[in-house]
């Protein structure tokens, strides 16, 4: 009886386990893990150069053609208070769709390599550390250890919130 | 199809037919009523009550029977359409509408809806007829009259649109491959089967048995608007071994008659069957039988024989007459059909195949580059050709999206006769720019907003009839519903002749309700713009229509959900002008694709007056103006408004060489200012289409959107009233500068 019980709670608790886990996509900025929730991110192309949007903060890299699509591609690096990322013949745009509530916005993301897709269960993500990360605590769902490396796993709803953006551009014209 | 697809089919086809009573009866309300009118309407009621019937929805067929009486009265000229009569046709049509929107359960679970019904029918009562009983007993008149006419308006009357079918098919029919089941659920969709009796006569004993042969016969009524013809198809397989006899709906009782000495079963019996079929009442299957036995009697008789010749050239007679009416109802029906031929489509599909088709135009012009490599003149030729029809299908893809406003406009004649008679006012609805397109989405989404305007233009706007005279104003109010191209936006102006918006009763109705400051100043534009404020009204009254100071607010949140602004006009005693602005998702404008600093850019077509060359003109005194023919023309450059760098793949050799002192000037027109725009390279007239730049853009002035070019590079689209302010606000910025900065100056 005692067993059974012991049993259960432990299936429990590993099913549970699998649910928390979720799947992300890590990405290279500038020797920098970082990863995405698989969800967001709808496919990833190569860079082939953006169309400039005249008067825009360095944040905001251009406009591409995706498919017919105009999408807005950020340079995630100069967005998270660091340097404007390098292009260089490897250079990709992660594709990402943010179902927030106001609209759904698809955006584009400079990155220097993408990786992987890795399952993180939940306990394996640590809160992250109140200072120190050099980003914005808001913008960090949590730290993963992978190999010896720490992953950061962004916020994409606030880290790319359009309103935000939005707010920085008006900002930026003023 | 499932039932439930065959009645959404129902729901858009009633939809239809309750839109078109609308518009005739809004004309006929207008004072211009004609034969074809009244014959548009009385068809869709018709088809209304017709097709409830196959669905077995009596609450409509009921009601709608009633209005169909009246207007085959009118059409026959029984009765004049007046105006009581229009306005409560107006309500009959809604009350249908309201009866389509529900199902037979729930029409019986609501007492109320019940009840307007019941008040309508009896506000019709004094034009109904009571033809109709006299339509029942005249069939068994006209057994011994001479008069056996049938004008194609009795046709529609008599006996409920009941075609008596009468089926005796061969027994070779199953082993044929046919079943008699599949024939009689087929005429289920042509109409209603009213009553079907098997006949078992034929049946063998069991020694002569063949379990493969048909025995059985059928005689079935069938209520349907279909033509004989639709019918006889049915039977197109069969027809040559069997034995079918289609009686019309206006079939006397001679012709039920000879039916029934026609068919091999014992006549006293078959006569009752036609009784219970409801083809024959059993009143006149007496008389006829009696007068046939009275004939067989007196068969020696010239006179009778004469007559039975008589009979049959007769009955040849009236099918050819119910075959050609009921040609040209299917006429009639066909060509309606291909007036408002539709489909309806999920908008994603829709967006999916647009999107296939930009990867397409973009793929035809690599294709292109390719060709033209290889000089080769043929391929190049046919290289050109596939282009051309690539376009034309792109401009196909992109038009489907695309609807014109004017149903849109058109639905508010009701809704401001309506409230105009509410309110005690005159007004005149006139609508402008009609076939103005917009994106799908918006129009349907433009509906609340546009009402809530209107209304409050009426409620508010517009005077009474005794202060416009007391004014000196025309009694007739005028309202103006328009839609037209601005500089890349659409713009839905409704305008009002009224009182304007008092500013001095905004003011303190603001103060009142905490909204401003009273010390605070402002403009006649914020005044105006107060009214956009949650729980704000004007009203002293609530009255019904608007004025619970809901409505403003809601229509600016609706406006700006579509990426749109709304802005104010407002003359106080000359009248008020909405204007909403709406960006052109998705629409196509007509473009001319200029180049500075390799960012490519669209100035919309409306907005150009002529293009000149910059070097041929010099600047006034260092000024950014030149003289053109005499007026002073100022221009904005636009590598500087946009602090253009050329882009990165572009060597800085080429850059030079690219910054000629040689500019192209484009010279716009934005309501009553002419500027120049000056640019590097002049590209030519594109047709394009507008793909908007998102809410992260949002704040960026001058560019409203952005756009393909055949390549696959972006372009932007220029917002020219947008860059104007952008310059001024631009050079107002550099003077206080240039000011603030000069006594430092190094």
């Amino acid at each position: 009886m005692k067993n059974t019980l012991h049993n259960e709670i432990e299936d429990e608790s590993s099913s549970a386990a699998k649910e928390n886990s979720s799947q992300f996509l890590t990405f290279t900025i500038a020797d920098e893990h970082f990863g995405m929730d698989l969800h967001q991110t709808r496919e990833i192309i190569e860079y082939a150069g953006v169309t400039q949007v005249p008067l825009m903060p360095q944040f905001i890299s251009g406009v591409i053609n995706l498919r017919g699509e105009v999408v807005p591609v950020i340079d995630l690096s100069v967005r998270l208070g660091r340097e404007a990322i390098t292009i260089h013949k490897r250079t990709c745009v992660i594709v990402i769709e943010l179902q927030s509530s106001e609209q759904h916005c698809v955006l584009g993301l400079l990155a220097d390599a993408v990786n992987e897709v890795i399952d993180i269960s939940s306990s394996n993500i640590e809160d992250a550390p109140a200072f120190g990360a050099k980003i914005r605590a808001e913008f960090i769902q949590g730290i993963a250890k992978k190999d010896e490396e720490f992953i950061v796993l962004l916020d994409a709803e606030k880290t790319l919130s359009p309103k935000e953006l939005a707010h920085l551009v008006e900002a930026e014209l003023q | 199809m499932s039932l439930d697809a065959v009645l959404q089919t129902f729901y858009v086809e009633a939809q239809e037919h309750l839109e078109l009573m609308e518009n005739v009866l809004l004309k006929i309300d207008e004072g211009e009523c004609n034969d074809e009118l009244l014959n548009e309407i009385f068809r869709s009621a018709h088809t209304i009550k017709g097709s409830a019937g196959i669905f077995g929805l009596d609450h409509i067929v009921n009601f709608t029977h009633v209005v169909e009486n009246v207007l085959d009265r009118a059409r026959d000229n029984e009765i004049t359409l007046e105006k009581s009569l229009v306005d409560i046709l107006f309500n009959c049509r809604d009350h249908i509408q309201k009866l389509v929107s529900v199902n037979l359960e729930e029409f019986n679970a609501q007492s109320e809806l019940q009840n307007i019904g019941k008040d309508l029918l009896e506000a019709l009562s004094p034009w109904t007829s009571s033809d109709e009983e006299s339509g029942s007993t005249q069939n068994s008149q006209n057994l011994e009259t001479e008069n056996k006419e049938t004008s194609s308006a009795e046709l529609e009357n008599e006996n409920d649109n009941c075609w008596h079918i009468s089926l005796r098919l061969s027994a070779d029919c199953l082993k044929n491959g046919m079943d008699p089941l599949s024939f009689i659920k087929f005429l289920t969709s042509l109409g209603e089967i009213k009553h079907i009796e098997t006949l078992i006569d034929n049946f063998p004993n069991t020694k002569n048995y063949d379990a493969e042969a048909l025995y059985f016969a059928y005689e079935i009524a069938l209520q349907s608007e279909a033509s004989l013809e639709e019918i006889e198809n049915t039977f197109m397989f069969v027809q040559d071994d069997s034995n079918i006899t289609i009686l019309p709906p206006s079939a006397k009782v001679d012709d039920y008659l000879h039916l029934i000495e026609k068919l091999p079963e014992e006549n006293q019996r078959l006569g009752d069957i036609l009784v219970n079929c409801g083809s024959l009442t059993k009143h006149s299957l007496e008389q006829a039988l009696a007068s046939q036995s009275h004939e067989n009697i007196n068969a020696e008789e010239p006179k009778s024989n004469h007559k039975l010749g008589e009979l049959l050239t007769e009955q040849h007679k009236v099918s050819k007459e119910v075959i050609n009416a009921a040609l040209t109802k299917q006429q009639q029906n066909k060509s309606k059909a291909s007036e408002g031929k539709q489909i309806r489509i999920d908008s994603n599909r829709l967006d999916h195949l647009i999107n296939l088709i930009g990867e397409l135009v973009i793929n035809q012009q690599r294709i292109e580059l390719l060709s033209k490599k290889t000089n080769n003149p043929v391929l190049i030729e046919a290289v050109d050709d596939f282009d051309n029809f690539t376009n034309q299908i792109r401009d196909a893809a992109l038009n489907l999206r695309m609807v014109p406003i004017g149903g849109t406009f058109q639905r508010f004649k009701r809704l401001v006769r309506d409230t105009a008679q509410e309110l005690g006012k005159e007004v005149e609805l006139t609508i402008e720019g009609a076939d103005t397109e917009l994106d799908r989405l918006m129009v349907e989404k433009l509906g609340d907003p546009l009402t809530h305007i209107v209304r409050n233009a009426m409620d508010h706007g517009l005077e009474s009839i005794e202060d416009r005279t007391a004014v000196d104003k025309d009694i007739k109010g005028q309202l103006k519903l328009s839609a037209y191209h601005e500089a890349g936006h659409i713009v839905i102006a409704i305008s009002d002749d009224g009182n304007g918006i008092n500013k001095e009763r905004v003011r303190e109705k603001a103060i009142e309700k905490g909204i401003i400051n009273p010390e605070s100043q402002l403009s006649d534009n914020e005044l105006n713009h107060l009214i956009f404020h949650p729980g704000f009204s004007t009203a002293a009254a609530v009255t019904n229509l608007s004025g619970r100071g809901v409505g403003m607010d809601v229509v600016k949140r609706n406006v700006e959900a579509l990426q749109g602004s709304i802005d104010i006009d407002s003359k106080e005693g000359i009248g008020s002008e909405f204007k909403i602005r709406l960006p052109l998702t998705l629409a196509i404008i007509d473009g001319f694709h200029v180049e500075a600093k390799s960012t490519h850019f669209i100035i919309p077509q409306a907005t150009i007056i002529e293009c000149i060359d910059l070097a041929n003109h010099e600047d006034i005194k260092g000024r950014h103006c030149i003289n053109l023919r005499g007026d002073m023309i100022p221009y904005l450059n636009m590598t500087e408004i946009f602090n253009l760098t050329p882009s990165l793949d572009v060597s800085v050799a080429d850059a030079l060489a690219q910054t000629p002192t040689k500019k192209e000037l484009v010279i716009v027109q934005f309501g009553n200012d002419v500027a120049g725009i000056a640019v590097d390279k002049l590209h030519g007239e594109i047709q394009t289409v507008v793909k908007p730049l998102g809410p992260i853009f949002k704040a960026l002035k001058g560019i409203g959107g952005s756009s393909l070019l055949g390549n696959g590079d972006i372009a932007f689209i220029l917002d020219i009233p947008q860059l104007i302010e952008l310059a001024i606000t631009n050079e107002a910025n550099n003077k206080a500068d240039a000011i603030n900065i000069s006594p430092n100056e190094k």
